[in-house]
């Protein structure tokens, strides 16, 4: 508890910091952006081929819409994960947090904040419920909760991926760029239609980073695409199992850089 | 002992890239390790309440063997002990009696007021009001920091962002100081002032105080430990004037003349330089006493002025350096 | 001849800037498989959509009525992924600090023309991922499967003309590249202006998506608009879909739209400069 409260004085000093400057809303406005064009490609790719199958636009839209919110909170929320290779491990900011008598891992986590991310989530947000209202979901008490689930899910596998970047940064911080497989990418790979997807690509993001478990099983349940509700709330124990083995990971590189102060 | 260290070692390795006209073409693709001794054997104790100097060449180890008494790195082999306790295996309830000041890092936040970073301070190390409060009023006092606290950090000036990292580094309390150069880059002014300000410190509550530095003058005035590091031993651990008899056992008499006198030679003296009207009498006070030299001077030179000098603090580090070839 | 005589120890300063910065790339081995990688992750997510479009849309004959054909799409995915390196995603790091840190004065101090050494510094930090992780990117496309392969040109002259855009293009994204580093300059703004002409410039170069399956009544303003100069016209000629007559032209607006950028930086950067002597830095 003390931790938690501890974060939110850690993310509390870091918005006052952003807020210092004068351009913070025009970045607010620079995510908008980006979260309302980069999709643009496939909405465009649907306008001029029109549906594949039974997978409209709104479908892939919904499924691409839970996976970038679930991205956008981790990003908000775990920002400091994010940017710790690059942020603190050069600059040697890492030796501070470990000279101070609290958790490591709320240090990190709180250590960044950027307001203007918050407007992925909310972008993101309005799509899911653009989608749902277009495609006749019903706004059960039930599906509701698989939402939550989902994007709290989401929020844990993303801020996983993150945790277990910084991790391997203690070893390297060279060539760390294929994690972007696993952020920005990753859901990219919602825009191919589940039925079509390579295997490989499938298996990638369901049985070791669970995108698709905090995505299409979810929206799969809610708007009864097949998939049963029990597969739809997998999305938070996948998310947490994915965090755990993260966590392991970042233990092991906090140890190491213990040992050899890199 | 509030300190104790026996037998630290610590390695690193480093990676270098090939040598040659290719190297740049070969380290892409290929990379060499070496293995570099930083702590080879370190043994010493600290009493508490002692204000002791660390002081070596860039690269000696210094900064290592604060970092292992701090609890950021595990050592290779040998065991220190602060207060009790293992530094890198209980971190936690280590550090919370320990503040360490980078000079050339801050621990402050950048962009807020010095006071916002402060409260977070004191959540951090969950300081209980009370207490937090009458340290504050008596640390803003101490280092007349009460006008800074509403400004934010980037905007102050390096003495008056000194004082401020001074200040949270202890507004816990702690019973160890660390200080990494704390001097660096100030003015003569703030040096003084900060000097006077962590001597009261150590001599009011007690505080242990070991400080890396390069500046000789903070050492002088500080410190009645001296401990010297070097290729990763310790070459020299007791007092200064020891340090300086050792390896600076020579004074000069710097004797200006009303004309200009040919040299002689005067028994005990070590040696004589002579510049235009100056001569330069180079002698070891324990071989043979100031005043027969003094003596000397007087009955046989048109003597005008005359200075006894002490070897500078610097030149002497500098001369041991090179001495023990670090 | 004596402003050419002067202008040679510029050329000089901004060659040794450029070998520099080479040099410094070239330490990054591992970042360049790396970042090789994702490059070619995405490359073959976006060929898997094209394929599943191309066979199974409803409308699966639009693309082919839009004038491209599923292996010409495969082509121009992996020279996008290839060329993306030379947009400006980022402003040059050292660039960055010194704009950040105030330092532009410091720079000033130099007997080289501040825009012309940073021109040439943001050409060679754009140039340089190109070796590892191009060259890396454009073997992988070679020699995939057929059905995911980069092919060859469609014509020597295409070919050719690709190379000559592909040289304008590579000035145009150096140019504009520059004209936002020009607006970073005004420090109070922050990176958002400067970002959102990045994104602008990205999403209407075609690296989204080829500006040929883009809506046909925009196909006009695609094609004049600055953007299409980045990606899509030097691609056009190689995978065929624009004719060598049409290639001249488009490589001429290409060369239009690179002055006018130079010039608008350059005007703002001496309007910023001035600006920044009048508050002192």
């Amino acid at each position: 508890m003390k931790s938690l409260k501890l974060y939110f004085k850690y993310i509390r000093i870091n918005m006052l910091s952003g807020l210092q400057y004068k351009g913070w809303w025009l970045m607010i406005l620079q995510t908008l952006i980006v979260v309302v064009t980069d999709p643009i490609g496939i909405i465009l790719l649907f306008y001029r081929f029109g549906s594949v199958g039974e997978w409209s636009v709104e479908k892939i839209l919904l499924i691409y819409a839970i996976a970038v919110t679930s991205f956008g909170l981790a990003e908000t929320f775990s920002r400091g994960f994010d940017y710790f290779p690059w942020r603190m491990i050069r600059s040697g900011d890492f030796d501070r947090i470990l000279l101070r008598p609290c958790s490591v891992f709320v240090q990190v986590a709180g250590s960044f904040f950027h307001i203007h991310r918050i407007s992925r989530v909310f972008g993101g947000f309005c799509a899911i419920i653009w989608c749902m209202l277009k495609l006749d979901a019903v706004f059960s008490p039930l599906n509701v909760l698989v939402l939550i689930m989902a994007l709290i899910g989401g929020y844990f596998a993303y801020t996983g991926v993150f945790v277990m970047t910084s991790g391997i940064a203690f070893f390297t911080i060279e060539g760390l760029d294929w994690i972007y497989i696993f952020t920005n990418a990753s859901y990219q790979v919602t825009r191919c239609p589940i039925d079509y997807m390579p295997k490989i690509l499938r298996n990638l993001f369901t049985f070791f980073m669970p995108m698709l478990v905090i995505s299409y099983y979810p929206a799969s349940a809610i708007c009864g695409w097949g998939e049963g509700y029990a597969k739809g709330l997998l999305a938070l124990p996948a998310g947490l199992a994915f965090l755990g083995f993260s966590l392991y990971i970042w233990r092991f590189g906090v140890r190491h850089y213990q040992s050899t102060g890199s | 002992m509030q300190i104790e260290l026996k037998e630290i070692c610590k390695n690193y390795k480093v990676s270098q890239r090939p040598e040659g006209r290719f190297g740049m073409l070969k380290g892409a693709f290929v990379r060499n390790t070496k293995t570099i001794k930083a702590l080879d054997n370190i043994t010493f104790n600290i009493r508490q309440g002692e204000l002791v100097g660390y002081i070596g060449p860039n690269g000696a180890g210094k900064s290592t063997t604060v970092k292992i008494m701090s609890g950021i790195l595990t050592p290779d082999s040998g065991s220190c002990t602060i207060m009790n306790r293992i530094p890198y295996k209980e971190r936690k309830s280590h550090v919370s009696e320990i503040g360490v000041v980078f000079g050339q890092r801050s621990q402050l936040w950048w962009d807020v007021p010095v006071n916002d970073s402060f409260d977070l301070l004191k959540d951090i190390y969950d300081i209980p009001t009370i207490r937090y409060k009458k340290r504050f009023d008596e640390l803003i006092e101490a280092l007349s920091i009460s006008d800074l606290l509403k400004t934010p950090v980037r905007q102050l000036s390096l003495g008056q962002r000194m004082r401020c990292e001074i200040a949270s580094a202890l507004l816990h309390s702690p019973k160890i100081l660390f200080l990494d150069e704390p001097t660096i880059g100030l003015d003569a002014v703030s040096k003084l002032a900060l000097r006077d300000f962590l001597k009261n410190e150590n001599h009011k509550n007690g505080v242990t105080m070991i400080l890396t530095t390069h500046d000789m003058d903070d050492i002088e005035s500080l410190c009645s430990r001296v401990m010297v590091i070097g290729h990763g031993n310790l070459l020299y651990d007791g007092n200064l004037d020891m340090l300086k008899q050792q390896y600076a056992p020579l004074c000069n008499i710097k004797a200006s003349l009303d004309k200009k006198t040919e040299k002689f030679h005067i028994e005990g003296t070590e040696d004589i330089k002579v510049v235009g009207n100056t001569w330069n009498v180079l002698y070891d006070p324990s071989k043979i006493p100031t005043h027969s030299i003094v003596e000397i001077l007087t009955k046989k030179l048109p003597l005008k002025d005359i200075v006894i000098e002490q070897q500078d603090i610097d030149e002497i580090i500098a001369q041991m350096y090179k001495e023990m070839s670090l | 001849m004596k402003k050419l005589q002067s202008s040679i120890p510029i050329i000089r300063g901004c060659f040794s800037i450029f070998k520099i910065k080479t040099a410094e790339g070239f330490q990054y081995r591992m970042a360049g498989l790396a970042g090789a990688s994702t490059s070619i992750f995405w490359g073959l997510i976006e060929i898997t959509v094209y394929t599943i479009f191309f066979k199974y849309a409803n409308n699966r004959e639009a693309g082919l009525q839009a004038g491209m054909t599923l292996r010409q799409i495969v082509s121009y995915v992996w020279l996008s992924q290839l060329f993306f390196l030379m947009q400006p995603m980022n402003i040059d790091k050292d660039i960055l600090r010194k704009i950040t840190s105030g330092d532009v004065a410091v720079e000033l101090c130099r007997p080289l023309d501040l825009y012309f050494h940073w021109f040439a510094k943001t050409a060679a930090s754009r140039l340089t991922p190109m070796f590892w992780r191009g060259s890396i990117i454009l073997i992988f496309a070679m020699i995939m499967p057929l059905s995911y392969r980069l092919l060859p040109p469609e014509s020597l002259t295409g070919f050719f003309f690709m190379i000559l855009s592909i040289f304008s293009a590579f000035l145009l994204c150096t140019a504009y590249a520059m004209f936002i580093c020009t607006v970073r300059l005004n420090v109070a703004l922050g990176e958002g202006p400067a970002y959102i002409l990045m994104l602008i410039g990205g999403i209407l170069s075609g690296a989204y998506l080829p500006l040929q399956l883009w809506p046909d009544v925009m196909q006009k303003f695609l094609l004049y608009q600055p953007f299409a100069g980045y990606l899509d016209i030097p691609l056009r000629l190689y995978i065929g879909t624009m004719s060598t007559d049409s290639g001249l032209f488009a490589i001429s607006l290409q060369l239009c739209w690179t002055v006018v950028f130079i010039a608008a930086g350059k005007v703002l950067m001496s309007f910023r400069l001035k600006n920044l002597i009048i508050q002192g830095g």
